[in-house]
């Protein structure tokens, strides 16, 4: 579980998607500060404090990252991350729509903690996220 | 540009092979050289042949002839001196002795007269002179009466001689009975006889008169006088010799027939062809011919003036007395003519020969040409066929050529149909890649705001509202399970990478737990499920869609399900049987097709892509499917998988 003050760093920019996230974290009865950035360059932004974003510090302890965004993909931004010494260590999970093997394959190449293909039921993505936080340390 | 070049080529070659077919033309005639070559040397070697034993044989017969002439010459000179030395031989006699009466004398000339031919008369003729006439007719008269000394008048008439200052009277003749006349006769008053006594006494040795007709008994013939001179003992010395006359005894005289003494010698030798014809001194000129021998060859037949103007010819002088003779021979008609026949041989067999020769050098040079030609025409085919060989070679190269571009472009055409398909491949893959995440995310968006509204709305909503939300629900559902269906379809075939060693009867049971069948169905393995290299994926969607397939249109609530594997060759057939209600032979073709749903869509969720899945995966792995089923029977899906694929 994490602590209570330890923040979430969302980056989705489907608003559906958004809510659901939301949703199934309020489900799952988790208050935890969440950050949302629409796209990867804002993720970034928002993680070093530029751009005339707030740095969100101490840094998310999770970070919950779509793959199919504007502008930066999700790839593109686990690579950016990864490559900054001060970003590395973020522990990630991806959240994507994409069942593709190839995306599956990139997005461990970046070191992610898991990788979830949204369910196309909120039930069960509400279960699968209980079960991530659940375990979480 | 490549084929015109050798086309100039073989142009520059074949004017070439005509070039040497002139040349060829020439030297053929330049083959029949030899032939005139060998003519000319055989004919000339022949003529020269002919003409050297023509004149060999020419050569032969004037030897010859004249061998028999010398033979002949010989022979008549030695009897001449011999019949002529009697005179000599009386005129010794009467040197010898003083005196010589008349038996004496008859005695002595007797043998010769006996033994030789052509001998007229031996005559002794002592010199009187006009003081001694009548002594000496006194003495004579003693032996002989009737003698006296006689001499012709101008009639010709014998009458007593006429006084003269000296008298030449034949003393003694012999034989005696034909020359009766002859006694006494003064032989000085012939003039010719005279000049030869004259000319004896002078040279004191023989001497022969001029040829002179001669009559006898077998008609005219030609004589000479031969006369020797005898001097009294011991004056001839002494005295000059221009004053002898008065020293001269007389003269020991002979009548000769020249004719029968040449008859008599050559009677010793056989008959030779051969003609001689003596002249006294030369043949030409002033020479008198005195006797012709005429061959007795001829029996009888006159000389052929012509035939004898013989071009052989031999002559040769002899000696007789203190005269020359002339002795010309020429060959009798037909006798010593060469006998050519040899040389005419020799030209006609050597003519024969050339002929014979030239005949074989022709053939030679005949077949050289003959092969000459046989060779060019062999060459020229052989240029022919090289030429064709050519012309084939450049159609050979160009067709490869041609075949060559046409691969190529066959391959270019293949390359970008291949490459067209493997565009049309991703352009499908980023269509599946678009559609799984853009249509799919709308529809969870869709699914996910509707189970919203039902849950924030759910004191509010009445029965009605709340089933059209499920039912909305559940469309969005079945649209996302259509999508979900036609992207496993379009990667069937391009995750090639997934094959390992799989246990199917594994791989099946943990599908059965998967599909976890309702109470009341059985599914069991039978038969041989063999471990093998595949793609577990695929034939494990195999094996669940046919298996889910079974449970969903089993149509009951107990039903008995069959897995079975069976090896075939080189390949193994899995079935999937159940004793549902089957499907009618109608819609045998149907269920493989996509979207072919036999059963109204508010049935239970099928997507109608399920079997077609199968049947692509299952022929995309070079295996077969088929279905057998009757209504109310059950029905069996068969399919074969190779057991030993390459991968691909």
């Amino acid at each position: 579980m994490l602590n209570r003050d330890e923040t979430i760093l969302l980056i989705e920019d489907d608003r559906v998607d958004i809510m659901t996230v939301q949703r199934a974290l309020k489900k799952n009865k988790v208050s935890n500060p969440l950050h949302i950035a629409r796209t990867g360059l804002e993720a970034l932004s928002m993680l070093r404090g530029e751009g005339g974003f707030e740095r969100i510090s101490p840094p998310p302890a999770l970070i919950l990252l779509d793959l199919n965004l504007p502008k930066m993909s999700g790839i593109e931004f686990l690579r950016e991350l990864r490559s900054d010494p001060e970003l590395k260590e973020l522990h990630i999970i991806v959240l994507t729509s994409s069942n593709e093997p190839k995306d599956r394959a990139a997005a461990f190449e970046y070191d992610v903690d898991d990788y979830i293909v949204k369910p196309h039921s909120f039930d069960e993505f509400t279960r699968a996220m209980a079960t991530i936080l659940a375990l979480w340390d | 540009m490549k084929r015109r070049v050798t086309e100039r080529v073989l142009a520059r070659l074949a004017s070439w092979a005509s070039l040497e077919k002139v040349q060829v033309a020439k030297s053929i005639w330049w083959g029949y050289f030899p032939v005139a070559l060998v003519a000319m040397i055989g004919v000339l070697l022949t003529l020269a042949a002919f003409i050297q034993s023509l004149g060999w044989e020419r050569g032969q017969v004037e030897i010859a002839f004249r061998e028999a002439a010398q033979d002949r010459i010989l022979v008549v000179q030695r009897e001449l001196k011999h019949s002529l030395g009697i005179v000599q031989d009386i005129a010794s006699f009467f040197e010898a002795s003083e005196v010589v009466d008349r038996r004496e004398f008859r005695k002595f000339v007797g043998p010769p007269l006996k033994r030789q031919a052509g001998i007229n008369a031996l005559e002794w003729v002592p010199v009187v002179l006009a003081e001694n006439r009548s002594a000496f007719i006194r003495e004579a008269q003693q032996s002989f009466p009737p003698f006296r000394i006689t001499e012709d008048d101008l009639s010709g008439k014998l009458i007593e001689s006429r006084d003269r200052p000296v008298y030449y009277p034949v003393l003694y003749i012999q034989p005696y009975q034909n020359n009766k006349e002859a006694l006494g006769f003064n032989v000085g008053a012939n003039p010719i006889v005279s000049t030869l006594l004259g000319e004896a006494e002078l040279t004191q040795r023989l001497q022969v008169s001029p040829g002179f007709p001669l009559m006898d008994e077998t008609g005219e013939k030609t004589g000479v006088m031969v006369a020797v001179p005898v001097f009294f003992k011991n004056e001839k010395q002494e005295d000059d010799p221009a004053l002898a006359s008065p020293g001269i005894r007389g003269f020991a005289i002979g009548i000769f027939s020249i004719g029968d003494i040449v008859e008599r010698a050559l009677e010793s030798l056989r008959s030779g062809g051969v003609d001689l014809h003596f002249y006294q001194g030369s043949s030409t000129g002033d020479g008198q011919l005195i006797y012709t021998h005429l061959s007795r060859m001829r029996e009888g037949r006159a000389p052929d003036t012509e035939a004898d103007i013989s071009e052989i010819t031999y002559s040769q002088r002899i000696s007789v007395g203190a005269q020359q003779w002339e002795v010309v021979c020429n060959p009798a008609a037909d006798k010593f003519q060469a006998e050519t026949w040899g040389s005419w041989i020799i030209l006609f067999g050597g003519i024969a020969f050339t002929v014979l020769l030239i005949t074989y050098v022709v053939t030679l040079v005949g077949r050289a040409r003959q092969v000459r030609l046989e060779v060019e025409e062999r060459t020229s085919q052989l240029w022919e066929a090289v030429q064709a060989l050519n012309r084939e070679v450049v159609d050979r190269k160009s067709a490869e050529q041609e075949l060559q571009n046409l691969n190529e472009t066959l391959e270019h055409r293949v390359a970008y149909r291949t490459a067209e398909a493997e565009r049309r491949a991703q352009y499908l893959e980023q269509f599946a890649y678009v559609t799984s995440h853009d249509l799919k995310a709308p529809l969870r968006a869709v699914s996910n705001l509707a189970q919203w509204i039902q849950e924030d709305l759910a004191d509010k909503l009445d029965d009605a509202s709340r089933e059209q939300l499920a039912l909305l629900r559940d469309r969005v559902r079945r649209m996302h399970d259509l999508i979900e269906g036609l992207l496993e379809y379009s990667r069937v075939g391009k995750t090639a990478d997934s094959e390992n060693q799989v246990d199917i009867r594994e791989l099946v049971d943990e599908i059965i737990d998967s599909l976890s069948p309702p109470n009341g169905f059985t599914i069991k393995i039978k038969g041989e499920m063999p471990t093998m290299h595949v793609d577990r994926l695929q034939l494990g969607q195999v094996f669940s869609n046919l298996i889910s397939n079974s449970l969903k249109h089993h149509g009951g609530d107990k039903g008995k399900i069959r897995v079975k594997g069976e090896s075939y060759g080189d390949v193994y057939q899995f079935s999937v049987c159940d004793d549902g209600k089957g499907i009618a032979p109608e819609y045998h073709n149907k269920v493989f097709m996509m979207f072919q749903v036999l059963e109204s869509s508010d049935f239970e969720s099928s997507t109608g892509i399920g079997l077609a899945l199968v049947k692509k995966i299952v022929e995309e792995h070079g295996g077969t499917i088929r279905l057998e089923s009757a209504v109310g029977e059950g029905a069996c899906f068969y399919f074969t998988w190779p057991k030993n694929r390459s991968s691909e």
